[in-house]
């Protein structure tokens, strides 16, 4: 765009002189910002390795041409270790055959194993978990407090809590858990210790209350669209509490979070207000986002509006898709990444302090050219270990779009976003041709798949294969990698804030100095769940950095972390 | 040069960074949001104004751009016209029969939404063929394209009319409007840039540069612009606006509150001027202002009730309608301005089988019928116009002329009497009467209005009117008193000039 532009300019300018030295003088300018760009790009560079992993999931969104709303809406994924063998694993949700489609053979979920060498195997049927609801939402936790991490998925129609049996099988315990949610659209989902009792509870995020007998038709110059959500009402929220002995109690109304209701997607929960509790933040398809501030018991106020992470600069109600929380300028607060419809910027919220937010896109250079596009999946990791969070946006539409917008298409390629000194830089064109694959795609998780320091990436496409990106980096950056270790059923320390680094002055709002900063998360990004293992850059160290953990009860603990390897960080080890 | 006298509002999205003042209606209402379709009435408005500049050129009549406000008449005097209304004048000079060509529809007719778009492309391409060098007609094309979010197309379009007429402001706005749009804020704020190289460097077009600087983060840019805005404008509530966002983003919060406290007062009472007032006083600490701020903002009507139109950024039928309308209606002013008065004719009947209470189709249609001396034609449209605008005098007045140019004296006479019952205070109907029945022979009959008139409101051109009543009558020494009196207002008005 830019160089159209400065052609255009340029032709205005000398038209009169001589055409053909502006496009000279065009090509000059084009090769010189590659250039530039090139020296920005951080020495990333993204393969797509997808065809030779083995991965041979196929992603249905199960219509048949009539549109209905969860169409579009498909899919997350979730990554972790199911099998503890050091490997992170992926899970991809699956739809299946919506009223009028015709299907030989049900779509089903599906696990990849591992191998560690960057080939998966498919160990859905031996692990038990194809469950064949149309998939929405998932994420991962160790609910039960027994070392191996469990699936909870949020279906269109009754979800599905996935019990990790630690040898490499899981037992669908939905019933006798009580969280399978009736049968509602579903959305993001995420676990998190709501009262600070030490185990987790769980958070599932509803849509609208779409069945087939309300379906709204739309047509546009005679091609059929997906309505919006506008056309149905907005369902609560549902949240459970774990009573500790694998059962779960419905308190959504208790709690506070059914006192709303909004058309929920994606969402984190985090301590976004730096009180030592779980918060929870929803991402709302047209309506204000939810902050729902913990009091410390488990009670929940809705204050997105007031504490500024609702809506965006001029006020406007986005329509959120994705959301990632993590701290993006390394102030020891933790922002939100949010990404929004068509014709909308995504925004990133930075964390003042006090809980309070600001809309810091514009002056972070999110780039403009992000507006015209449906963004979903998300996160903010550090893709060049250079000790800052850089951003993953995926982009598409669900429906044929170009053919009433030229601005936007159905495929479009995913972004890419370099952090560089709290501002960011697109680095999509630049990083190899695994920013070039040009599908519709949803939900994205993050993980170091083959465990060599630097962050790989997976991405589920709508109604065709995902896309599985390896991290070829080509810099000296350092890292670390964190598995900790917590007490009780909360084994996966859901709610410990991580901080890295040995900065003397304390950021606003935090006592303990930091350079870094991340949350462990159940459920991020679009639907989706990844992350379960922290990954920090740490540029160029070479010696151990110093870490500090607040443990989910508060209490922090410090150690030196050597660079460039995994380290195990038990509770009071 | 053709100058565009008219404030242009940005048609940027809104979702960028929304100021939700629309310039050029600051001082008229104040809106909630800024979308395409606010920027496309601005644009009508806007080529309104540059054919109005372009019709002058060619020496047109310039009643044939006029573009009269409605149901204002009776609350503001018409200028010099009322007594210069000449109804009259005409009422010998024509006795033709008065022949119809022409009817109007009463209803709307159908159309569907693709029709509609089908139509408007096709006016805008002939448009574009029989005048492929002319800027407005590429600007037409282009406000269409941008319509139909064929955006590649309109700013290309765009670029080529600033390439044939680098002096003209919309289409610089437009093209930074579409590029943002096109999520191309870089070539928003070159193109822009671009503008004040060229010698536009009006507050117009820093208002919209601060809001792209504000888009892409550069706050600091466009708190200058801001600032050089309000050198010029210093009681605009748009450039105390954008400065206050600016200073927002920039973390300058006490200036921010000021500069948006300013905005409000001076009517920028704006649901992203709340939001902003909001944000700020409680990043100031003042959670009680904060929340009175919170709830004006969210007393506004949410707009988050999307339409699928809405949703997916296409028209509506009502909309595609509205855009046809506009896309004729400036079609056919161009062709007015070549002059070919056949194809403007047939354009605003369209327009008026579309959208029948079109008044703007109406009196330009009326216009041309003038131009013609076809006065049953005219007389048929001025009848529609004063269906649709009863309360306006002047409506009748021009139907009375319409009348006399028919020959039709006792509808002429009647029509000036209606338009004295409905402004009985208002000098203009009496002026007109005066005339009306000087011209025909009637000049004690005259008097009587012409003395009311000057009751009324005592000038010189009613005293003059009043000498030359009293005159036809044979009394000299009186039309000398009026004469007189008449001077003696004019020395006064000019000496009052003279002192201000």
């Amino acid at each position: 765009m830019r160089i159209c532009l400065t052609r255009a300019n340029t032709m205005n300018n000398m038209l009169h002189l001589h055409v053909a030295q502006s496009f000279l003088l065009c090509a000059f300018l084009m090769s010189g910002r590659s250039i530039a760009q090139e020296t920005q790009a951080g020495g990333l560079r993204f393969t797509d390795v997808t065809v030779q992993s083995g991965i041979t999931f196929v992603h249905t969104h199960g219509g048949s041409g009539m549109g209905y709303i969860v169409e579009g809406m498909a899919t997350g994924l979730a990554t972790f270790d199911y099998d503890n063998d050091g490997y992170t694993d992926i899970y991809f949700l699956n739809g299946s055959a919506l009223k009028g489609t015709e299907a030989d053979t049900p779509a089903k979920n599906a696990l990849y194993r591992n191998n560690g060498d960057w080939t998966f195997t498919d160990v859905t049927e031996q692990a038990g978990v194809g469950d064949e609801g149309y998939g929405l939402g998932v994420s991962v936790a160790d609910y039960d407090g027994d070392g191996d991490q469990d699936l909870y998925i949020n279906n269109f129609g009754p979800n599905v809590l996935y019990r990790n049996n630690g040898d490499r099988t899981f037992t669908d315990v939905t019933q006798a858990a009580g969280v399978g949610n009736g049968s509602k659209v579903g959305a993001g989902v995420g676990f998190l210790d709501i009262e600070g009792d030490g185990d987790l509870d769980l958070y599932v995020a509803n849509y609208v209350d779409f069945t087939y007998e309300n379906h709204v038709p739309i047509v546009i110059n005679g091609k059929r669209f997906q309505a919006g959500p506008q056309y149905y009402s907005a369902v609560a929220d549902s949240l459970f509490r774990n009573e500790g002995n694998g059962t779960f109690t419905d308190v959504s109304q208790s709690s506070g979070i059914a006192a709303v209701t909004g058309p929920g997607m994606g969402l984190v929960c985090a301590d976004l207000d730096n009180d030592s509790d779980c918060d929870i933040y929803v991402c709302n398809d047209g309506q204000p986002n939810f902050l729902f501030i913990n009091d410390g018991t488990g009670h929940f106020e809705e204050s997105g509006l007031l504490l500024g992470a609702a809506c965006d600069f001029s006020g406007k109600a986005n329509s959120s898709m994705g959301v990632d929380c993590s701290d993006f300028d390394n102030d020891g607060l933790l922002d939100l990444m949010v990404t929004n419809y068509q014709a909308e910027m995504p925004v990133l919220y930075h964390n003042l302090g006090d809980g309070l937010f600001e809309d810091a896109t514009s002056r972070c250079r999110i780039p403009h050219s992000l507006f015209p596009h449906v963004n979903w999946g998300t996160a903010l990791v550090d893709f060049d270990n250079d000790g800052d969070q850089d951003i993953f946006i995926a982009c598409g539409h669900f429906d044929r779009i170009e053919e009433i917008d030229d601005r936007t298409s159905q495929k479009v390629a995913n972004y890419l976003l370099l952090n560089e000194g709290g501002k960011f830089v697109d680095v999509s064109s630049l990083v190899g041709e695994g920013l070039k694959v040009v599908e519709t795609s949803r939900g994205a998780a993050f993980e170091d798949f083959d465990n060599d320091g630097d962050i790989d990436a997976v991405i589920v496409n709508s109604h065709t294969k995902p896309t599985l990106l390896r991290n070829d980096a080509d810099n000296n950056n350092s890292w670390i990698e964190l598995q900790l270790q917590y007490a009780g059923q909360n084994l996966d320390a859901v709610g410990a804030v991580v901080l890295v680094g040995d900065n003397t002055k304390p950021p606003p709002g935090n006592t303990i100095p930091t350079t870094q900063m991340a949350a462990v998360m159940s459920g991020r990004g679009y639907q989706s769940h990844f992350g379960s293992r922290q990954h920090f850059g740490v540029g160029q160290a070479k010696s151990p950095v110093t870490v500090r953990v607040r443990w989910p009860n508060g209490q922090v603990q410090s150690l030196q972390v050597p660079c460039n390897q995994l380290t195990r960080i038990k509770f009071n080890d | 040069m053709r100058e565009c006298e008219f404030a242009f509002a940005l048609a940027t999205q809104s979702h960028l960074f929304e100021t939700g003042i629309d310039l050029a209606e600051q001082n008229s209402s104040w809106k909630g949001s800024m979308s395409l379709f606010t920027g496309v009435a601005a644009l009508a408005l806007s080529l309104a104004a540059l054919y109005r500049s372009f019709n002058t050129q060619v020496d047109l009549p310039v009643s044939a751009v006029q573009q009269p406000e409605a149901n204002l008449v009776q609350e503001k005097e018409p200028a010099s016209s009322a007594l210069e209304t000449a109804v009259g004048q005409q009422i010998h000079e024509s006795s033709q029969p008065r022949a119809v060509t022409v009817r109007l529809p009463v209803s709307e007719t159908p159309a569907t939404k693709e029709e509609l778009e089908a139509e408007a492309t096709r006016v805008a391409e002939r448009l574009q063929q029989v005048l492929p060098e002319e800027p407005m007609a590429l600007h037409v094309a282009a406000l269409l394209h941008a319509q139909l979010h064929s955006t590649a197309q309109a700013e290309e379009l765009w670029k080529r009319c600033i390439q044939l007429d680098p002096r003209t402001e919309p289409y610089y706005i437009n093209l930074a409007a579409i590029a943002l749009d096109r999520g191309d804020s870089q070539l928003a704020v070159d193109t822009l840039h671009a503008a004040q190289t060229a010698g536009i460097d009006s507050p117009n077009v820093k208002h919209h540069l601060g809001i792209a600087l504000n888009g892409l983060g550069r706050s600091q840019e466009a708190i200058e612009v801001a600032k050089s805005a309000l050198a010029t404008e210093p009681n605009s509530a748009a450039h105390w606006m954008i400065l206050g966002q600016a200073q927002l983003q920039s973390g300058l919060n006490e200036e921010a509150e000021q500069s948006l406290r300013r905005a409000v007062d001076l009517g920028a009472r704006t649901k992203a001027a709340y939001f902003s007032l909001f944000n700020v006083c409680m990043r100031l600490g003042k959670r009680d202002e904060a929340k009175q701020f919170r709830d004006i903002y969210a007393s506004f009507k949410e707009d988050g009730t999307l339409s699928a139109e809405d949703r997916y950024q296409v028209l509506s039928e009502s909309e595609a309608r509205r855009v046809c309308v506009s896309v004729l209606s400036e079609a056919a002013a161009l062709y007015v301005a070549i002059p070919d008065s056949q194809n403007a004719e047939m354009l605003y009947l369209r327009i008026l089988a579309l959208d029948p209470k079109n008044q703007s189709a109406c009196r330009e249609l009326a216009d041309i019928y003038q131009q013609r001396s076809t006065p049953g034609d005219e007389q048929v449209v001025r009848e529609r116009i004063v269906e649709l605008d009863p309360l306006n005098l002047m409506n009748y007045l021009e139907l009375a002329k319409a009348y006399v140019a028919g020959g039709e004296s006792g509808k002429a006479e009647s029509a000036i009497k209606l338009a004295i019952s409905l402004s009985p205070s208002m000098v203009t109907g009496y002026a007109a009467m005066t005339d009306f029945l000087l011209e025909d022979q009637q000049p004690a009959k005259a008097q009587w209005y012409v003395e009311r008139a000057v009751e009324l409101k005592p000038s010189s051109q009613g005293y003059s009117l009043l000498a030359r009543t009293l005159r036809a009558q044979g009394l000299t020494e009186e039309a000398q008193a009026a004469d007189a009196m008449s001077a003696k207002l004019k020395a006064q008005v000019n000496s009052s000039a003279g002192r201000k």
